[in-house]
């Protein structure tokens, strides 16, 4: 892909849920060679961060506070606890591919 | 990523098998030690308290649920630090994201976290998250017989992704 990646990690307070979700995901982006950016909100920070940013994906621990389009928001609980978590970062991998398309 | 090992869990910080009647009860006890220890001011409590009612933060994590309540603010932080507290018996924490009454949790673990600037601290959330994603190590913190064995095991413990 030539452009990067763009993802935003959100929670209620973007203070240790967000930032932990964030080592999360880009240490397996890193290990996967995916050029991405990453960035960290909190909810209420989340509908206008969408809008200014249009990030290709939103992961957040927990529900957020307003709908987004289908294919944006994936819920990130799985990466937090471990439980899951291979199978949501695996998804996460093939829909990078087909942004390639 | 690197794996910093500079902020270790000081095993006075550790209590086991203590007994609480609900979520906040738990937080306070939870964060006694740090208060005697000098890492907060009582009034870190509060600010967690206060942020857990708007922000729950329990964790559906295997085998026992965990909760890593924190405040929004490190104003009464004086040293960043961690405090672990395992509950005798569960007490009910909302999950992060959910609704009070709604989506309930049964915890056995916390982990209160006082931090001043996340961004400064990435080495001890890494290793909180290492702890808490990992079912193996959770379930040898739960029969962990001295804090000075659980804090080991959560020091001990290195990311497993990577």
């Amino acid at each position: 892909m030539n452009r990067k990646v763009k993802i935003v990690v959100a929670c209620g307070a973007a203070i240790a849920q967000s930032s932990m979700l964030q080592m999360m995901i880009s240490s397996y982006l890193d290990k996967k060679k995916v050029s991405y950016e990453i960035q960290k909100c909190t909810f209420y920070e989340l509908q206008n961060k969408v809008k200014s940013w249009d990030p290709d994906f939103v992961y957040t621990v927990g529900q957020p506070p307003f709908q987004m389009r289908e294919g944006l928001h994936h819920d990130g609980m799985s990466i937090f606890t471990g439980v899951g978590r291979d199978k949501t970062l695996d998804e996460l991998y093939e829909m990078i591919q087909k942004l390639d398309k | 990523m690197e794996i910093c090992h500079d902020i270790a869990l000081d095993m006075r910080c550790v209590r086991l098998d203590v007994t609480a009647q609900d979520w906040r009860e738990a937080v306070q006890k939870a964060g006694l030690s740090l208060v005697e220890n000098g890492y907060i001011t009582p009034s870190y409590l509060l600010d967690v308290i206060e942020r857990e009612e708007q922000w729950p933060t329990g964790l559906p994590t295997l085998p026992v649920g965990v909760a890593i309540p924190h405040a929004l603010k490190g104003d009464n932080v004086v040293v960043p630090h961690i405090a672990a507290c395992r509950l005798t018996e569960p007490v009910v924490f909302c999950q992060s994201g959910g609704v009070p009454g709604e989506d309930d949790l049964d915890v056995r673990l916390v982990f209160l976290l006082a931090l001043k600037d996340p961004r400064e601290q990435l080495s001890l959330l890494q290793k909180l998250m290492a702890v808490i994603s990992d079912e193996d190590v959770l379930a040898s913190l739960l029969t962990a017989g001295t804090p000075e064995e659980f804090s080991d095991i959560f020091n001990g413990s290195a990311a497993k992704w990577n």
